[in-house]
């Protein structure tokens, strides 16, 4: 089911209602790690940027500043008709993630021209297939749609126990609302909770997080350091060397993130294991541990976060049921 | 952790049970002492564990699972049934089955008569057997309990037909009405 963009336009402004409702009071304030997360009134979970710190790394020959990660939206269940779906924002990049299945594979939906969409192989007897479609809401907004319709699918096939859908397909639909930098780490993180929420059978909760390398100006504790249009070529050696978790374009139609050295990670936190690494561009020898170091603990957190909204949900609906059953 | 609420890949583990000694509910949602989706672990029969869902999840086909479903197409080798139910749960469009000649009753399989046990529209009660070839999952009645539960009278046209034995169904409102039918034996306690 590809959502239309009507009704994508009517859930993204019922959702920022709730999230505005959502910040009164009904939250519930917890600390995980570094950050503050809370949840919110009407089921979401809201999480606000933690606080950046200067670090000085003795080896290296100039202190690398680590960056907040923009912050972080989440709600699953979103649509009805699909077995599972959900909704997350990370900065101004907004993701809806719906997943089809088990389906018969082979039939239904193969009608529609499949442009931007992708399959993990063929299904057999022995295990079924991802498949995975990656759309926009506007024209030409994600680059490269079907290229992260590959690595999603491809992520999600080594996270989903495809040997217990022999023969049968599980469809995984995005929907990118807006792109402003962190398509892929919002695309993954959705398509994990919209599994989840589906009962899809999973190894593990999968987490992804993005880490730009760059140079920001000096004055990076302020908020305006994440934004990355203030940095500039990798060239320029003007500014402090810092890593961007998750980075955003600030202005819509913005480029910069094109631009940015950028390292991609997608985890499996409890099994601990690394599923996706992807380096765009170039980093210094050793820059890359630093770096890939920061992503990791942040994909965790996320995971965590993840996992933790997906528990009280449950938790809240079997109470729900058995409340009304008693 | 009996009673908690656990996401896909954390360990289950019950204080008080050695590890080894753990048992699991087989298709309950644990698998190598992990969970596979998002749930409260719950003990049943005495140390077996399953996940308790808020939302039954989907599932497809399985061998040795019941397939509720409609006959579409027959011949005499065969009946193509269009899955709609799997343990009675309620799976995606596209599922397809047969039941070919020789799954249809255990006694006589050479005998049998494809057009005499079944006709497109009927609901029928199968278990999965095989996975079958690509098209279709392969399908069998070949137990009492299993065959057609639902057929239609073929004269007044939407009228559900009522069991006469295991071979025939007839109609309330046609008296000369008899169907030919590899019909399911339902337990005395079933409303149709």
């Amino acid at each position: 089911m590809i959502i239309d963009a009507h009704v994508a336009a009517v859930l993204v402004s019922h959702i920022c209602c709730a999230r505005s409702l959502a910040s009164g009071d009904g939250r519930i304030k917890t600390k995980l790690g570094a950050s503050e997360y809370s949840m919110g009134k009407y089921g979401a979970l809201i999480v606000d940027a933690a606080d950046a710190t200067v670090e000085q790394d003795s080896e290296a020959a100039e202190a690398i500043v680590p960056v907040a990660s923009p912050s972080l939206f989440v709600r699953a269940g979103v649509l009805s008709e699909a077995s599972g779906s959900a909704y997350v924002e990370l900065g101004n990049t907004q993701v809806f993630c719906a997943v089809h299945g088990p389906r018969a594979a082979g039939s239904g939906g193969s009608g529609q021209g499949f442009g931007s969409g992708s399959m993990s192989g063929q299904p057999s007897s022995q295990r079924g297939i991802v498949t995975c479609d990656v759309r926009s809401l506007g024209e030409g907004m994600v680059d490269n749609a079907g290229a992260l319709a590959v690595v999603v699918s491809s992520i999600l096939s080594a996270v989903v126990r495809l040997e217990q859908y022999p023969k049968s397909r599980i469809d995984v639909y995005v929907l990118m609302v807006n792109d402003s930098g962190s398509a892929f780490a919002a695309t993954v993180n959705a398509a994990c909770l919209a599994l989840c929420d589906a009962g899809v059978a999973m190894r593990d909760l999968v987490s992804a997080c993005s880490m730009g390398v760059t140079r920001v100006r000096p004055d990076p504790a302020s908020e305006s350091a994440m934004e990355v249009d203030k940095c500039d070529d990798q060239d320029d050696h003007d500014g402090v060397l810092a890593v961007v978790a998750n980075p955003q374009n600030s202005r819509p139609g913005s480029r910069k993130t094109q631009r940015m050295t950028l390292m991609d990670f997608a985890i499996m936190p409890n099994l601990g294991r690394v599923v996706y690494a992807h380096l765009r561009g170039q980093v210094e020898f050793n820059h890359v541990e630093k770096a890939s170091e920061k992503a990791m603990a942040q994909a965790r957190l996320v995971a965590a976060i993840l996992s933790s909204y997906m528990r009280e949900r449950e938790k809240s609906a079997l109470d729900a049921m058995s409340a009304g059953t008693a | 952790m009996e009673g908690q609420v656990v996401a896909p890949g954390m360990r289950v583990l019950v204080p008080g049970l050695l590890e080894g000694a753990l048992r699991v509910v087989p298709d309950g949602g644990i698998n190598d002492g992990r969970a596979e989706r998002v749930g409260r672990v719950v003990v049943v029969e005495e140390q077996a564990l399953r996940l308790e869902r808020s939302r039954q999840h989907a599932v497809c086909p399985a061998v040795g699972r019941r397939a509720t479903g409609r006959v579409t197409r027959v011949n005499n080798r065969m009946a193509v049934v269009e899955i709609l139910a799997v343990d009675q749960i309620p799976v995606s469009d596209g599922f397809r089955g047969l039941i070919r000649q020789q799954d249809v009753r255990q006694a006589e399989v050479d005998s049998v008569q494809m057009y005499k046990s079944f006709m497109p529209g009927d609901i029928v009660e199968t278990v999965v057997v095989s996975l079958g070839d690509r098209a279709a999952y392969y399908l069998s009645t070949a137990t009492n309990e299993l065959g057609v539960v639902h057929a239609f009278c073929p004269s007044c046209g939407d009228t559900p037909m009522h069991p006469l034995s295991w071979v025939e169904m007839g109609c309330v409102q046609c008296p000369s009405v008899l169907e030919f039918r590899k019909v399911a034996k339902r337990p005395a306690s079933a409303v149709f």
